[in-house]
């Protein structure tokens, strides 16, 4: 149980990884509660897929210990079982069909194969089932992976880059999908570099950078660099110095920037602040032709956390 | 650096759901290995170029046959108890390179397309996988042996009245005795070329390099090399294999050449083990 009460699916710690003198997963704690969404968010080569191949047992971590539902992490033979995973991109044999990858696989891990059809369902691929995986599209690749993933109604799920190479239609299905799955009370943890795309659907997020831990908790609680700001602009260049000299009065925090005033929401809440200063505005005689709440993106706060740019 | 949200686990016991108890691992790995590679399309190429490949070889055989030889396949030898299956036999060991070739294609492309990785997340036991796959693959070659041995029995007898071979004691005891060991002897030069086509696959993980690696291997070294060397003729493992299928050609026989399999065998299946146990898994 975490200090906040909550159950823990994934309790490990110091999770590292070297190749010869080269760390690529540093001492990296993991805490995943259950039915909760985590995103792990990193850039390319920040080890998202090394983590998730050891706690799949795929990869042998150099050090750390911990346990996943249960059982330790060092024997993945005992909980694999309970787990399903698409890491590296949805891997079938190409010569059978999305259902008859899914019935080797099925067979394979013990499965009953009679889940297939809700699977599918589930992925979007009913109709399309008896297809050759190789006339697949990414996007029904990406589903099919998914699906496999499902196969042992898993608790917990992990999905590595599920959305890569997918349309944005495409992506919005499978953040549809992901939904699904944890509201049936699993645990999903699923990396992308694309962090809007985990924006929408993480209750957590783990923050990732050159195999280290950057951040991990929720992401309303995610630090941001740069404050929360109204920006807003006057008609005119006699508007907009009005309209300082109105905002300055009101003792707030104003900056010029090239597109307009942008004033620190601080403490206030934001849609208060918004409406006070247009209205005072509006009874000053102050014509504004641009007023909106500016808070700063996940994107730009995970960028921030790392630096920006792929190391690809 | 190490942060974290939480900082005490306590460990989470998630019930069991009720499942129906699966069938043992090694079981399931080799069953959804055979219904994979058993589809019609399959079965239809492989079997159709088997009795295509056993046809043409037991006449070609029979039609250039010696009158007679010391040793090996000739008229007066294809006229005697095992005769019938003669041909066949000693056309099996123009095979090696196919096997090969089928294997490290089958062992590499699994790394390479990823399947391998895929297959341990559904059967994390690697080694109970590797065994059930290869298992699989190797009874599927016993069919395959086997539909050879009977299209080259077949085509024998057509064959062989043109020739002046008497055929009548090619369905006595002693011949279907021979038939039984002809089809053991061809088994052991499948699995031995199997698992040196699975341990090259696996050592590459690249298709095209572990052909190159194989072809390389049994082509020019073991049949240039081995044959004109005397450590080569006497140890090298292909060759070995050719022995056991091709005796008239053996420098090693009997329990040494028995001895020496079984030593190829323990040393590629502990390779294979060890590195399959050891080695990461990623792409």
């Amino acid at each position: 149980m975490s200090t906040h009460g909550e159950l823990e699916v994934v309790a490990v710690e110091g999770l590292t990884k070297r190749y010869g003198r080269r760390t690529v997963v540093d001492d990296v704690d993991l805490h995943l509660t259950a039915g909760s969404i985590t995103g792990l968010i990193g850039p390319n080569g920040a080890g998202k897929t090394t983590i998730m191949s050891m706690l799949l047992g795929l990869v042998r971590p150099s050090a750390g210990r911990g346990t996943i539902l249960g059982h330790d992490l060092s024997r993945p033979a005992d909980y694999l079982p309970d787990v399903g995973a698409l890491i590296e991109g949805p891997a079938f044999f190409g010569n059978l069909s999305g259902r008859g990858n899914l019935e080797y696989f099925a067979r394979l891990g013990g499965h009953d194969r009679s889940g297939i059809p809700a699977v599918l369902d589930l992925v979007g691929l009913q109709g399309r089932e008896g297809d050759s995986f190789s006339s697949y599209s990414l996007g029904m690749k990406q589903r099919l992976g998914i699906g496999a993933a499902l196969l042992s109604n898993p608790k917990l799920v992990i999905l590595d880059e599920p959305t890569n190479g997918v349309d944005p239609a495409g992506m919005r299905d499978i953040r549809a999908m992901v939904r699904r799955i944890a509201a049936d009370g699993r645990t999903v943890l699923i990396s992308s570099h694309l962090l809007a795309e985990l924006e929408h659907i993480c209750d957590r997020v783990i923050v990732l950078d050159q195999g280290g831990l950057r951040y991990s908790g929720s992401l309303t609680e995610l630090p941001a660099s740069r404050p929360e700001v109204i920006l807003l602009r006057g008609s005119g260049q006699s508007d907009d110095e009005a309209l300082h000299r109105m905002l300055s009065t009101q003792g707030l925090t104003v900056e010029r920037r090239a597109e307009g005033f942008a004033v620190d929401v601080g403490e206030i809440d934001p849609a208060q602040l918004a409406g006070r200063i247009n209205r005072n505005a509006a009874e000053s005689g102050i014509h504004l032709v641009e007023l909106h709440h500016q808070k700063q993106s996940l994107e730009d706060r995970v960028l921030d956390l790392v630096g920006t740019g792929s190391r690809s | 650096m190490s942060t974290s949200t939480s900082t005490r686990t306590e460990v989470v016991q998630f019930s069991s759901p009720v499942r129906a108890k699966p069938a043992p691992a090694l079981a399931r790995a080799f069953v959804a290995e055979w219904i994979r590679l058993s589809s019609k399309r399959i079965w239809l190429i492989a079997l159709s170029a088997t009795v295509v490949y056993s046809a043409v070889l037991t006449v070609v055989m029979i039609n250039t046959a010696p009158q007679r030889a010391p040793a090996g396949i000739s008229i007066q030898a294809l006229g005697e108890s095992g005769g019938g299956t003669l041909a066949v036999r000693t056309a099996a060991a123009f095979t090696s390179v196919l096997i090969l070739a089928v294997f490290v294609g089958m062992s590499a492309g699994s790394f390479a397309r990823g399947t391998w990785r895929a297959s341990l997340l559904q059967q994390p036991r690697r080694l109970t996988l590797a065994v059930g796959t290869f298992g699989a693959r190797i009874a599927i070659g016993a069919v395959i042996v086997a539909v050879l041995f009977v299209a080259g029995m077949v085509t024998a007898y057509v064959v062989a009245p043109g020739q002046g071979i008497d055929t009548g004691s090619w369905l006595d005891d002693t011949s279907l005795r021979m038939a039984v060991d002809d089809f053991l002897g061809v088994m052991v030069f499948v699995i031995g070329w199997a698992l040196l086509g699975t341990l090259i696959g696996i050592l590459t993980r690249s298709v095209a390099v572990g052909l190159g690696v194989g072809i390389l291997w049994a082509g020019p070294i073991e049949n240039v090399l081995g044959d004109n060397l005397t450590f080569g003729s006497h140890w090298f493992p292909g060759l070995l294999l050719r022995y056991v299928v091709a005796p008239e050609t053996a420098t090693v026989t009997g329990a040494t050449l028995a001895l020496r399999l079984a030593l190829y065998a323990v040393v590629g299946v502990l390779l294979v083990g060890v590195i399959l146990r050891r080695r990461d898994v990623s792409s």
